[in-house]
């Protein structure tokens, strides 16, 4: 079934929105509740944030990748990689604003389920919290990487990250081919996989 | 739950998962609906969050513009607060601050990685900045926002794309 054929129900799960910017958490927090959430926690700050998770009730983090100036992507590894944390499998989605190509590496191996770039689009956020409740991935426990399985199967994933492993696939076959200018670290590890 | 590292891979079943995916839940269509109703709502309050953000940014591009070296504290903040600007705009349909603030952010961090600084190209992103955040420009700015982006994109361009930017 396609993902925009199925549903979710909000109104039991209680969110955790960890944004320093007020008008990121009140944006997400008014769609959320759009959405039909209820239980909307929120967090100005990493250590608020910490806190919050430490106490467990928490079923989804929503985390910019800005918190704790731009430490966003390492307290998710660290949820990960902490193993009796109440929080440690819970669905991570990581938001963020302009990029670089090291930035986009961060999220990416941050054990998040999924980013979402801002400016946020309602129809975006709404099928990644689709994709993430109907299609789990596999939870990855490895020395170098804790999270979500980075690899999808096609139809698991909302449009954008389709078209996101069809361009890393036809990098890979490049680089197979030799017709790759500059192959870089994160296609070789996907070439050994 | 596994409480050790155990290098493989496995469904961890989540309380999410399971109570996300009882019924009745809202179709996709209303639940998206009622999330721009949501969001329409918050426009006035939008429209002050970039108001006081510009005053800052003013601020800033002119402590900025006074520093002879770059990048410098003054043009870290500039590029903090363009960012926060560009992040809120097109969920708000003003699609053209979140074009022309990016382009914002991609020069300042293009400046910082050529350690120069360019007074006359962040005075006219900010002026651009200003222009489109009033309510004619909503949406896309209708025909005026490519002629802008072109011209602040040549401003950009002056400057190497760093190893490191996502084109």
């Amino acid at each position: 079934m396609n993902v925009a054929e199925l549903h979710i129900n909000l109104a039991q799960v209680n969110f955790l929105v960890a944004d320093e910017r007020e008008g990121g958490r009140r944006v997400m927090q008014s769609i959320l509740h759009g959405f039909g959430a209820v239980f909307i926690h929120e967090s100005g700050s990493l250590q608020g944030t910490r806190d919050r998770l430490a106490l467990g009730g928490i079923d989804v983090l929503i985390c910019d990748y800005s918190l704790g100036n731009g430490q966003g992507p390492d307290f998710v590894r660290e949820l990960r990689r902490s193993l009796s944390h109440p929080a440690r499998y819970i669905p991570v989605l990581m938001t963020c604003g302009h990029l670089t190509a090291r930035d986009v590496g961060r999220c990416r191996d941050s054990g998040a389920n999924l980013v979402l770039t801002k400016p946020v689009s309602i129809q975006a956020l709404y099928d990644r919290l689709v994709a993430i409740a109907h299609r789990p991935r596999p939870f990855v426990d490895h020395e170098v990487y804790a999270g979500p399985c980075r690899r999808f199967r096609a139809a698991g994933a909302p449009n954008q990250i389709e078209r996101r492993m069809k361009n890393l696939t036809d990098a890979r076959t490049e680089f197979r081919a030799g017709t790759m200018q500059a192959p870089n670290a994160m296609i070789t590890s996907i070439g050994t996989q | 739950m596994p409480n050790k590292m155990t290098n493989e891979a496995r469904i961890v079943p989540t309380r999410f998962t399971q109570i996300a995916r009882q019924k009745p839940g809202m179709s996709r269509e209303e639940a998206i609906q009622a999330g721009q109703s949501a969001v329409l709502e918050m426009e006035p309050e939008y429209l002050d969050w970039v108001d006081g953000l510009l005053r800052e940014l003013w601020s800033a591009v002119e402590l900025a513009c006074q520093e002879d070296d770059f990048p410098n504290p003054h043009g870290e903040d500039a590029y903090g607060l363009s960012n926060q600007i560009r992040n809120l705009g097109a969920t708000f349909d003003y699609e053209a601050v979140t074009h022309v603030a990016d382009s914002f952010c991609e020069l300042i961090h293009r400046l910082t990685e050529a350690k120069r600084n360019d007074q006359h190209a962040m005075r006219t992103h900010l002026n651009a900045l200003r222009l489109v955040s009033t309510p004619n420009f909503k949406r896309d700015g209708g025909g005026e926002l490519e002629p802008l982006m072109n011209a602040l994109g040549q401003l950009v361009s002056h400057y190497p794309e760093p190893t490191g930017s996502v084109g």
